[in-house]
């Protein structure tokens, strides 16, 4: 197991944002939470990725515990994340927004970094040639020296899936990520999210559009009210009666 | 080009100092580079790390305490006072930096402001070490060897030397993947947590560096005119510097050095002015401002976009 959730609860006030949630994500997996809004999907992105700490439960990631770390210690242990509403620096060009996500493998402290020495110019050479390439997987090579102030909605979150990668994390949450994107621009998020479990990336994504999901997911968890309503394979949860009523049912009305 | 650029600027320093011929102006070029070294820390804390400090005079004046206070009452020499002058407020800067580096905006201002204030006082309350009002006197130049920089020529030289080394080591930083993590902690902290960044680790170095900076600024002025007193590290002197920055501006390490340079030299400019410098200075501000919030940088790069955009449709023009 690579990610494991077990009982979590987060309480904002007298309202349980997420309530005895319980599931877990298989290493190397595509797994989609989904569920109507405010349902509590992005409150467990944010328990999982460290920015809200639990009121109850636990979160494991490779058998070791990280609920209650500071985001950026959950960063650290390999866990990748973008944002609903996309969170870049519009002040730097595609390409530096993207070595951010390096960040954590650059070496040599920060005299080494402003002298260039060895560890530093290494690792910022790295980290820029891994810039590269996902900027390349993501269609955005050729914008790479622009500006980021001026890229339209669906770009900004293939630049933040980018940043994420170029983090080189195991874990990768993807929080509506195509949301704003045009049909062919959704293609291709579809494309390069199939390709991550081969490079060692575990996805665990939520959505909306519920075509792209069951095309991607191997597992599917549906969040209600912040609780888990079910928890299984596309196929499964196409049929479970509680589901149907609860989210599916709604949308078809 | 560039390169010769650079020799071109080099010959120009070489050779600054034996045209202008008077002292005063020289005397004015090294308040300048003094005051570059301080907005650059600032520079790098407000416009690069997105953190506001009015408190900076409170750093510019231990800085000059130290170095002068070891200089007179130790005999420490300048050269390694100065050290000392960039430690102490880069030290006390990192204590207090955690906890206050939470607030933000206004609330930063308030409080780095209030951190000036109580500085402000310690050096004029804490009498038997800082002279109280009348301050500290007879502080000895900075000396190499036998050597000292004890003229306004060879201040400017040591100054401007300092100015154009933390300008170069400022650019490096701001370049540098901890300068990439800078830009985005100011304008996300969210984003920058999430690929590992420790943001309240990184605002409070920085905090320091710009502290240190100040520090540095304080030794070279009070080794500079020999004589310091709490009058020079007020409020005042904060705000000063935060509008250098702004005037000249804020988003990059240019806008700090005109901006420094601006600050240093305007007052002498409008000397006619007398009394009415205040308004004229207030509403050059509020206009520049208006007009363009990246200050004069943000100018200069408009009007080179326009003129780029001119040129190329001349282009066009003769092509069609």
């Amino acid at each position: 197991m690579k990610l494991a959730i077990e009982d979590i609860g987060v309480r904002f006030g007298g309202l349980w944002a997420n309530r005895n949630v319980s599931f877990g994500v298989q290493e190397g997996s595509i797994s989609a939470l989904i569920g109507p809004n405010g349902a509590g999907k992005t409150t467990l992105f944010n328990v999982v990725s460290g920015f809200q700490a639990p009121t109850q439960g636990k979160v494991s990631l490779d058998g070791e515990v990280i609920s209650g770390l500071r985001p950026e210690k959950v960063a650290l242990r390999g866990i990748g994340r973008t944002f609903q509403l996309p969170e870049i620096c519009h002040d730097l060009t595609l390409l530096e927004n993207v070595m951010v996500g390096a960040y954590r493998h650059i070496r040599g402290g920060i005299f080494g970094q402003m002298l260039g020495l060895g560890p530093a110019a290494k690792t910022e050479r790295e980290a820029r040639e891994s810039a590269e390439s996902e900027l390349e997987r993501a269609g955005l090579a050729k914008q790479r020296n622009q500006s980021a102030r001026a890229l339209p909605l669906g770009q900004v979150r293939l630049l933040e899936i980018a940043r994420a990668l170029a983090s080189q994390p195991s874990l990768l949450l993807l929080d509506e990520s195509a949301s704003g994107l045009n049909a062919r621009e959704v293609e291709n998020l579809a494309h390069l999210i199939r390709q991550l479990p081969a490079r060692g990336v575990t996805v665990l994504l939520i959505e909306h559009n519920v075509r792209f999901v069951m095309q991607l997911a191997e597992q599917i968890a549906v969040l209600d009210h912040g609780q888990l309503l079910s928890v299984g394979t596309p196929a499964e949860i196409r049929n479970d009666e509680s589901v149907i009523t609860a989210y599916l049912g709604r949308r078809h009305h | 080009m560039q390169r010769s650029l650079v020799a071109l600027l080099m010959l120009a320093w070489l050779i600054l100092p034996g045209l202008l011929g008077s002292n005063s102006t020289l005397s004015l070029l090294v308040f300048a580079a003094i005051n570059l070294v301080q907005v650059i820390g600032l520079s790098l804390l407000f416009g690069f790390a997105g953190q506001i400090s009015l408190g900076q005079a409170g750093f510019y004046g231990i800085g000059a305490y130290v170095s002068s206070l070891l200089a007179t009452r130790l005999g420490v020499p300048p050269a390694l006072g100065i050290i000392a002058a960039a430690l102490a407020p880069a030290f006390l800067a990192y204590l207090i930096g955690r906890p206050i580096l939470r607030l933000r905006g206004y609330y930063l201002a308030m409080v780095t402001a209030g951190t000036g204030l109580i500085l402000h006082t310690v050096f004029v309350e804490w009498g038997g070490l800082t002279g109280g009002y009348s301050g500290v006197a007879g502080i000895p130049p900075i000396a190499v060897g036998s050597f000292a920089f004890d003229t306004p020529r060879s201040m400017f030289y040591l100054t401007t030397g300092f100015a154009i080394l933390i300008l170069f080591l400022a650019h490096r930083m701001v370049k540098s993947s901890y300068g990439r993590a800078m830009r985005t902690t100011r304008e996300s902290e969210a984003a920058a947590r999430s690929v590992g960044i420790d943001v309240s680790r990184l605002k409070t170095e920085v905090f320091a560096v710009s502290a240190g900076l100040s520090g540095i600024a304080g030794a070279l002025y009070a080794h500079y005119i020999g004589y310091i007193s709490p009058e020079t590290f007020t409020i005042d002197t904060s705000i000063n510097l935060l509008l250098a920055l702004v005037i000249g501006g804020v988003g990059s390490l240019w806008g700090g050095a005109i901006g420094a340079v601006l600050l240093t030299f305007l007052p002498e400019w409008l000397h006619q002015l007398q009394n009415a410098y205040g308004i004229v200075f207030g509403a050059l501000v509020i206009v520049l401002l208006t007009i363009e919030p990246d200050g004069i940088v943000g100018i200069v790069k408009r009007l080179a976009e326009t003129w780029r955009r001119r040129g190329n449709q001349k282009l066009d023009e003769r092509t069609v």
